[in-house]
């Protein structure tokens, strides 16, 4: 990488920013689209106004917060992306395990990957181009990372915001204090209130903000204040959080056809979740969050990320949850759904259970399990199903009911 | 610890009921059926006369249209059968459900 220092300066973070992450992941599956006017539209349920857009469509007069119906009015090549959090979940998740390659302490923060370079230094040889280059090579090109390097997690954050497109800015720690100094005060964590008065106050750098005294800067902004001067004076010594891969248990189905009704949702998660609690990891485990998505019709994708107030045991305790959680308006699919899956986390130990006083019928649900059990043993395939309600209402007779496996 | 299993997600899970069955057609000039082959039968049987006709068109915005003509006709053997043509691929079926 051209105009990278010689050797390896004091450096000891490493900052990747991916700028318009949801803009880039649908390039990387259009790469024709890469240098056209993107705009990001909003979600289903959202309001129908530009979330964010490429640099190509702010040249063309385009901005966060304008109406949909206006973009192609005011730009005609505009092009506007559908969101697609899984394929991001997808793409972002490929970049950390590419960068936990170079590191094992990766952080995520949102657009946002630092990675500890601690102890790297006899890996490359002393080389920091060698590290750009591992690093690079764990990023896509098209999702154009900014990389800065620097002495600590604030600084290398500034610096890689600072960082040409694709490009390396490193600060090494002796230049930190000089580097922040022309910066906008922006850039420090700090509420818009803050930086409001801040911009009453005349304070419009990073550098005009160091030259005050600490006690002043305390006494006026209170304890952000304070840690906003020492980051203006290069002291941050907030470690890298290493990315924690959290154990997951995940299901889904493909349908035939696709599902539009409120029923057939029901039945389709009911039976996701029927096949993730068949996990033996889940066994006498409980669950606190679930995220579910889903393929839709039109094309794009549908998530939803459910955390319960308490850790929930059992497929029918979770299905109940999901089901009081999900009946709040734009929570469940916009669109016919192909397919359906769960991923079961923040898994926890057995918290106890309650046996039932109807002893006869649990008895009768247990041979049946039992019976069931065996026989999938024997054929290998489900043995029983029970009919279930799909889209009553469907013109197409063949819609209306389905057959779905009894899983105990 | 519990690893991702990273199981494969499954397909075909939801068996629908009523599918409906294939079924060899001799049509009058109007569209209307005359005589039906099932694959179980040995013959074709002549359709006696026919109780109700009706037309379905639905999803006609995805990439397989449903235009289905039903019709349920009184067969030989006091038979009831409710049969339909689908318009988009040109064949015949048995509806049940």
């Amino acid at each position: 990488m051209p105009g990278l220092p010689a050797g390896w300066p004091d450096v000891t973070v490493c900052c990747v920013w991916l700028p318009l992450l949801p803009l880039r992941v649908a390039v990387l599956q259009h790469p024709e689209w890469d240098g056209l006017p993107l705009v990001l539209g909003g979600a289903p349920g959202e309001r129908k106004v530009v979330q964010c857009c490429s640099p190509e469509a702010e040249r063309a007069g385009l901005q966060p917060g304008l109406p949909l119906r206006e973009v192609l009015a005011r730009c005609a090549d505009a092009v506007v992306v559908q969101p697609d959090p899984e394929a991001e979940a997808m793409a972002l998740k490929q970049v950390i395990e590419g960068l936990q390659l170079v590191s094992p302490d990766v952080e995520v923060q949102s657009e946002h990957l630092y990675v500890n370079l601690r102890g790297l230094r006899a890996l490359h040889h002393g080389e920091l181009a060698l590290l750009d280059r591992a690093l690079r090579a764990a990023v896509p090109l098209m999702l154009q990372p900014r990389i800065g390097m620097a002495g600590n997690k604030f600084t290398a954050r500034a610096a890689a915001e600072a960082a040409a497109p694709r490009g390396t800015q490193v600060v090494p720690a002796g230049d930190t204090v000089g580097f922040l100094a022309a910066l906008p005060v922006a850039l420090l964590p700090l509420s818009t209130a803050t930086l409001q008065r801040m911009d009453v106050l005349g304070l419009r750098t990073i550098g005009e903000l160091a030259a005050l005294p600490f006690s002043a800067v305390q006494a006026e902004f209170g304890k952000a204040g304070a840690r906003a001067w020492r980051l203006a004076h290069g002291q941050d010594d907030e470690p890298v959080l290493p990315y924690q891969v959290k154990p997951t248990v995940a299901a889904g189905i493909t349908l035939d056809d696709p599902l539009s009704s409120i029923e057939g949702f029901h039945t389709a998660l009911r039976m996701v979740l029927g096949r993730a609690f068949g996990d033996p990891s889940l066994h006498n485990r409980s669950v606190r969050r679930v995220r579910l998505s889903a393929q839709l019709s039109t094309g794009a994708s549908w998530e939803q990320l459910l955390v319960f107030k308490g850790a929930l045991m059992g497929r029918d305790a979770v299905f109940r949850a999901l089901k009081d959680k999900l009946e709040v308006p734009n929570a469940l699919p916009p669109a016919p759904f192909e397919t359906l899956a769960a991923e079961l986390t923040d898994l926890g130990a057995e918290t106890g259970k309650q046996p039932s006083i109807f002893a006869k019928n649990v008895q009768q649900e247990q041979q049946l399990a039992e019976a069931t059990r065996q026989l999938q043993t024997r054929y290998q395939t489900p043995p029983v199903y029970h009919a279930v309600e799909v889209e009553p209402w469907s013109r197409i007779p063949e819609r209306r009911w389905a057959l779905m496996p009894f899983d105990p | 610890m519990v690893t991702n299993t990273r199981k494969a997600l499954g397909a075909h899970a939801l068996r629908p009921l009523g599918v409906p069955n294939a079924l060899t057609v001799e049509a009058g000039t109007h569209g209307q059926p005359r005589s039906v082959q099932k694959p179980a039968w040995n013959a074709p049987r002549r359709v006696l006369g026919i109780q109700d006709a009706w037309r379905i068109d639905d999803e006609w915005w995805r990439d397989r249209p449903i235009a289905r003509r039903y019709f349920c006709v009184q067969m030989e053997g006091d038979l009831l059968v409710t049969l339909y043509h689908d318009l988009a691929i040109d064949a015949w079926f048995e509806q049940r459900g």
